[in-house]
C-alpha cells in the first residue's frame, strides 16, 4: 500500500517538475521575445533636410542624421512637389549611408524637374521637408 | 496474508493508473496552453516586425475626384515583406477601395526599404483640394513562420 502511493506521488510530482520546467522555459522565451520588441521601437532613424536649393536642373541637398544609427541611401525616397517618390541611391551613388551625426551635401541631378517649390525626404519612420530657396 | 497481497497488488494499479490519468490530463492540458502562448508570442513577434509608414509628402497629396483616385506611396519599414494586396484604406472613418498598387522600381516583392503606390477611391466622400483628411492605411506581412503580422497608422494629409 505504502508502495502503491509512493510510486503514484513519485509520477505526479516528476509530472508537476517537468511542467514548471516547461513553464520556465517558456516564461524565459517570452520576456526575451518582449526585449527584442522594445529593443526594435527604440531604433527609427531621424533625418532632417536643412535646405534645399536647385540650379540648372541640379538639386543641391543638405541633409543631417540626428538619430543614433546609419541611414541607407537606399532606404531613403526623396519626393518634389508631392509627385512620385524617388530613391535617393538612383541619383547619388557617391556614398551610400548617412552617419549619425553627419551633415551631408547632396547633389541630385537628372530628375526633370525645374524650378521646384519643395523637396520631401522620408526613410524608415523619419521624415523631412524643406522649401527650395 | 494472500487477501492482503492482492488488494495491495489492486491498490498499486489503481494507484498507477489514477497517478498515470492525471499525469496524461496535466501533459495535454499544459501542452494546449504551451501552443496557446507560442502562437500568441509569435504573433506579437510578428505583428512587431510589420511596419509601414507613409512616405507621400502630406502637404501634397494628389486627389482627381473626378476619376475617384487618392495616390498614396507607402513604405515598408518593418522586418518582414509585406503583402501588396492585402491593403486597407480608411479615409476620414470611411473604408475605401484599393484600386490599383505598384511596387516602386521595378521591385517586384514589397520587402523592407521599398514602396508601393497605391490608388485609392474612398466611395461616397467629397473630398476638395486644401482640404486635409484623415488617412488610415492597415497593412499585412506575408506569412512568417504561418503566421501573418497586421500594421496601421493614421497621418492627417492635405489635398491638392
Amino acid at each position: 500500500m505504502g508502495g502503491s502511493v509512493s510510486i503514484a506521488a513519485l509520477i505526479v510530482g516528476t509530472t508537476l517538475l517537468g511542467i514548471f520546467a516547461l513553464a520556465s522555459m517558456s516564461l524565459n522565451d517570452s520576456a526575451k521575445t518582449a526585449s527584442e520588441v522594445m529593443e526594435e521601437v527604440t531604433t527609427k532613424p531621424e533625418v532632417r533636410l536643412l535646405n534645399a536649393s536647385e540650379h540648372n536642373g541640379t538639386i543641391h541637398l543638405n541633409i543631417t542624421n540626428l538619430g543614433n544609427n546609419q541611414v541607407s541611401y537606399d532606404d531613403a525616397w526623396f519626393t518634389i512637389d508631392g509627385n512620385e517618390p524617388l530613391r535617393i541611391s538612383d541619383y547619388h551613388n557617391s556614398t551610400t549611408v548617412l552617419f549619425s551625426g553627419e551633415i551631408y551635401h547632396l547633389q541630385i541631378s537628372g530628375t526633370g524637374f525645374s524650378n521646384p517649390s519643395r523637396i520631401y525626404v522620408a526613410t524608415m519612420g523619419s521624415q523631412s521637408g524643406v522649401v527650395f530657396t | 496474508m494472500a487477501d492482503g497481497g492482492a488488494s495491495e497488488l489492486v491498490m498499486l494499479v489503481t494507484g498507477l493508473i489514477a497517478a498515470g490519468m492525471v499525469a496524461s490530463l496535466l501533459m495535454s492540458s499544459w501542452g494546449g496552453l504551451a501552443h496557446s502562448v507560442d502562437v500568441a508570442k509569435l504573433e506579437v513577434e510578428v505583428d512587431s516586425k510589420t511596419d509601414a509608414d507613409l512616405i507621400s509628402d502630406p502637404m501634397l497629396v494628389s486627389w482627381n475626384q473626378s476619376s475617384c483616385n487618392l495616390s498614396l506611396y507607402v513604405q515598408n519599414i518593418g522586418e518582414i515583406s509585406l503583402d501588396e494586396d492585402a491593403i486597407g484604406v480608411i479615409i476620414n472613418g470611411t473604408a475605401a477601395t484599393v484600386n490599383q498598387t505598384r511596387i516602386l522600381d521595378n521591385m517586384t516583392t514589397w520587402d523592407e526599404g521599398e514602396v508601393v503606390e497605391l490608388n485609392a477611391c474612398p466611395s461616397g466622400l467629397n473630398l476638395v483640394s486644401g482640404q486635409e483628411i484623415y488617412v488610415t492605411i492597415i497593412v499585412q506581412s506575408i506569412l512568417y513562420n504561418n503566421v501573418v503580422g497586421h500594421n496601421s497608422f493614421t497621418e492627417v494629409i492635405r489635398l491638392v
